[in-house]
């Protein structure tokens, strides 16, 4: 077998076996170690390979702040911060069909504004908003999947590691692409609301399993205005202070997760919601959420190192560019593509696969490669959603595990939103302006 | 692998003790992570006198936080799988679903294995020549003690995993 | 003809100059050198833009086998590749970067420990390029004086932070992707780049004045091959590399300073100011540090590695063609 053949191959082995229930990380690991011991021919290389994964794949700041992430959205839950401000929302948007639903959306919105990593955004959600909409009622599967799906705005809107990433590659200012990230962010944020009120409205099934339960939303005690203010003051005075942070030039978004776990630390204690007893359970948690991810993030790069040996995405690159295409084939292929690797792969290493590939193919159209990434970012965020590899399904079920949700169930309920992200890339590819609004 | 029940037997309790002692260390290091950055922004912004080799001990120590607690997460069954398909078996076709467990605890414990090959024999090399990372006059550290995490997560790991391969094998109920 | 598999690696995707060049220049190189004689094919496989290693990883890649060549950054390896720092160590004494890659391939072929210390990694070392013509500043005010440095801080990675620490400048640890935003925000007021890097992130955006103090060139780069794979290859073929890779330093260096003129224009048509030091200041900000040539050469000595000899070689290569040394790092 050629290497691309051994390359193609372990794709369908992946599959299949992670398909028919073997733990994704072990799955995508050996697949690897077996992909590369072929290809070179020598057991040493295949086992350093997979050493030199373990110990380097992880060993970078961006993931080193993920379990302070994840704190943060744990010791938020614990300070009862998600319960509030589901109160408040729940108040404010009750009278909507779905309203708990957007409400998810719409604390998203906000939240995405002071973290870079979707991972962060789906472990701090599962964690404050699934309790709250199986306690009304809502449906499970629609539950994880407006927390998985909403997930994806913590890296549209800024600040975010994927248009970093895109930026240090593209060479275009980091400036430039956060301020493109807000005007798709907040379309997607407001199509995601739209189609859960209208599936609320026309198709209530699919939203709510529950009827009774969903009725005491209702007539659950009302709140004075003040005291709306009062409850939703700590978390927009968390955001404020992070947000002021980072734009003030106090920590970068990076260190936010410290910073905001400090200070979800602060408000718990303050709140008197925290004793040492639970302060170190939420410690333990983390660990099993961190381990759970970063495990993934490790065998993932193992994983398209092998792809790497195999010359796999090159050939993919050279098929590209001998297609010799018009500009509108080139976007779709790129479009396919990003699609197509977000099945298998995390979306860092799509863009750094693709964007390369497709930059060159792009010049001598003079598109806007600040509109370009945010098409890039967007169409390599839908993998995020898509099974059998969809980080932010894996993390909404890790953090889940005790609600008996199962990894399908998150992939049903988000697939949705996954629809409406493809519209949205629809909708940029048609009208630039969206993202070059801000510009 | 199953979380329907969790053989006891002073070796298992031993076992399970040790790796959540571990998972206690990863856990003490991640809030420790958090002060450390938290006084580098607070030294940066305040002093105008950052703390040095912050970025490098976020690496390092991210990399043994996650093996150390890498044990604890399997023995609690939080690694990642595709589990709607095995919720099915389990109760329908109880024999499969644990001959996949089995399968499934067989290749992580592979993995574990080839981590431990590939690692082990690489710390005294990292040791004896020094290796570190960091810049030389503003902040080093050696490698070779995130090895040593990594080297006893894996081997912790391995031993959980063919905890978990008996356990499928000879039914849940089972003890050692 | 004979094909011949090789993995080529690099963290770095090819918008970076030195993947680029490898791409455009060192690949057609081998190609048409092997071509000439017929004998033999290689069947390239690029590994770059974090495909088979992430940056800093190449080095483990080629000494593995996992990659079969790479271009390593040996500054991310002091640790492993000590004698490889000279040009790190010895700021403001050029900004010839020609040279500065000559001087060291001219080491690499007499001092064998040089060499020793890649073969000691089952690496075989190849030769060495950069693409840092000069290492400057970029600040969000005016540094008309070294002094305005005093208290500053300075977005920088690794050796680089050193450069400001003789006038008080604060090094903030960080990298070329968050400097824009590092300096946007304010959590560092300038960054301690290159040209090239400062008009392709657009920092003019953010820190318009570009303070020419020429803290130097460095060879940031080594073409090095896993030593087992480099054995097997046909002699044709290897003389093949090798020419291509003398050829790759100097086309990345054309490269490198044609990019920094173009840079320096950029910046100047966005609204930025060039600011160029005299060799009064440049004397200034490299008397203040400490000598760390010297403290370099001494660990290396003490490990029994010729690090004083290759300073000495360094520096005379430098002053035999005269250029403007700010400090005689290995004279005091
Ligand atoms: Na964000
Ligand atoms: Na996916």
């Amino acid at each position: 077998m050629s290497p691309i053949e051994i390359g193609i191959v372990s794709v369908l082995v992946m599959l299949a076996l992670i398909y028919a229930g073997i733990h994704v990380p072990f799955v995508l690991a050996l697949t690897s170690f077996v992909g590369v011991w072929l290809i070179k021919g020598n057991f040493t290389i295949a086992t350093l390979m997979l050493t030199q994964a373990a110990t380097q794949g992880i060993a970078d700041y961006i993931f080193g702040v993920v379990p302070l992430f994840v704190l943060m959205g744990m010791l938020v839950s614990a300070a009862d911060l998600g319960r509030d401000s589901y109160i408040v929302a729940n108040q404010l948007l009750r009278r909507y069909a779905g309203g708990l639903g957007i409400a998810t959306v719409a604390a998203n919105t906000v939240f995405a504004a002071i973290t870079g990593v979707t991972i962060a955004s789906a472990a701090v959600f599962s964690r404050i908003a699934v309790p709250e909409m199986l306690q009304f009622g809502y449906n499970k599967r629609f539950a994880v999947g407006v927390v998985a799906g909403s997930s994806v705005l913590g890296m549209l809107i800024p600040p975010s590691v994927l248009l970093i990433v895109y930026a240090l590659i593209a060479e275009q200012s980091v400036g430039a692409m956060f301020l493109a990230g807000i005007g798709p962010g907040l379309l997607l944020a407001f199509l995601f609301s739209l189609g859960i009120f209208l599936t609320a409205k026309f198709f209530p099934r699919y939203v709510i399993s529950d009827p009774q339960k969903a009725a005491a939303i209702d007539t659950n005690d009302n709140l004075t205005g003040l005291e709306l203010v009062w409850k939703i003051a700590p978390v927009v005075m968390l955001v404020f202070a992070v947000l002021g942070g980072i734009y003030g030039g106090v920590f970068t978004p990076t260190e936010a997760g410290a910073v905001g776990a400090a200070l979800a630390l602060v408000a718990a204690l303050l709140k008197r919601r925290l004793t040492l007893r639970g302060f170190w359970a939420i410690l333990i948690e983390t660990g099993y959420i961190t381990a759970s991810i970063l495990f993934i993030v490790i065998s993932a790069t193992m994983y398209s190192r092998m792809l790497g040996i195999s010359g796999l995405p090159t050939q993919i690159g050279d098929m590209v560019r001998d297609l010799d295409a018009s500009y509108v084939v080139i976007l779709l292929v790129f479009i396919a593509l990003a699609l197509i690797l977000g099945t298998i792969i995390d979306s860092v290493s799509i863009i750094l696969i693709t964007v390369p590939l497709f930059l060159p193919l792009l010049a001598p159209f003079d598109v806007s490669l600040v509109w370009f990434g945010i098409v890039a970012v967007l169409a390599t965020e839908i993998g995020l959603l898509t099974p059998p590899f969809g980080i932010s399904c894996f993390v909404v079920r890790s953090t889940l595990s005790d609600y008996g949700v199962t990894l399908g169930d998150v992939f049903i309920g988000a697939f949705p939103f996954a629809v409406v992200m493809l519209l949205t890339v629809a909708l940029i590819v048609m009208f630039p302006s969206i993202v070059l609004f801000f510009v | 692998m199953t979380t329907a029940s969790r053989p006891r037997g002073p070796v298992v309790t031993f076992i399970n003790s040790v790796s959540g002692a571990f998972n206690a260390l990863g856990s003490l290091l991640t809030f420790g992570l958090m002060c450390l950055i938290c006084a580098d922004v607070a030294c940066r912004y305040l002093l105008n006198a950052p703390i040095a080799g912050v970025a490098e001990i976020v690496e390092i120590s991210i990399v043994a936080i996650v093996f150390a607690q890498l044990a604890d997460a399997t023995a609690n069954d939080r690694i990642t799988r595709a589990d709607s398909v095995i919720a099915m078996l389990r109760t329908r076709r109880p024999k499969i679903a644990r001959s996949i467990d089995f399968i499934a605890a067989l290749t992580g414990l592979s993995l574990m294995a080839i981590l431990a090959y590939g690692i082990i024999p690489a710390i005294p090399v990292d040791y004896e020549r020094g290796y570190y990372v960091g810049t030389v006059g503003l902040f080093t550290f050696p490698v070779w003690p995130t090895k040593v995490v990594v080297a006893i997560g894996v081997v912790l790991t391995g031993i959980q995993l063919f905890l978990a391969a008996l356990r499928a094998l000879f039914d849940d109920r089972s003890s050692i | 003809a004979e094909t011949i598999n090789l993995t080529a690696v690099s963290g770095y995707a090819p918008t970076a100059s030195w993947v680029k060049i490898f791409e455009e220049y060192f690949i057609p190189q081998v190609d048409k050198a092997l071509a000439e004689k017929g004998d033999y094919v290689i069947n390239w496989n690029k590994g770059f833009s974090g495909t088979v290693v992430k940056p800093r990883g190449e080095l483990d890649a080629v000494s593995s086998g996992v990659a079969d060549l790479a271009i390593v950054v040996p500054a991310f390896h002091v640790d492993k590749l000590p004698l490889h720092a000279v040009s790190f160590v010895t700021p403001f004494a050029t900004g010839d970067l020609h040279l500065v890659t000559r001087a060291m391939a001219k080491i690499a072929e007499e001092v064998p420990e040089f060499t020793q210390e890649w073969s000691d990694l089952g690496v075989h070392y190849i030769g060495p390029a950069g693409s840092v013509d000069n290492y400057e500043a970029v600040c969000k005010t005016n540094k008309p004086n070294p002094k305005d440095f005093d208290g500053v801080k300075i977005a920088g990675a690794g050796t680089n932070l050193l450069y400001f620490k003789g006038v008080g400048g604060v090094g903030v640890n960080s990298n070329l992707g968050d400097f824009y935003n590092a300096m946007q925000t304010g959590i560092a007021e300038c960054s301690s780049v290159w040209a090239e890097a400062a008009a392709g992130f657009k920092l003019y955006e953010v820190a318009p004045y570009f303070i020419k103090a020429d803290m130097g060139a460095v060879t940031s780069f080594a073409i090095a091959a896993n030593e087992t794979y480099w054995e097997t290859l046909p002699e044709p073929v290897k003389e093949a590399i090798e020419e291509a890779t003398a050829g790759y330093g100097t086309a990345l260096a054309d490269y490198v300073v044609a990019a920094a003129d173009a840079s320096l224009e950029t910046y100047k048509a966005n609204g930025g100011t060039i600011v160029q030091y005299t060799q009064e200041q440049r004397q200034e900000m490299a008397a203040g540090m400490p000598n760390i040539a010297q403290e370099w050469a001494e660990a290396a000595d003490k490990a029994g590695k010729p690090g004083s000899k290759i300073l000495t070689m360094y520096m005379d290569m430098l002053r035999a063609n005269d250029q403007e040394i700010a400090r005689e790092w290995d004279k005091e």
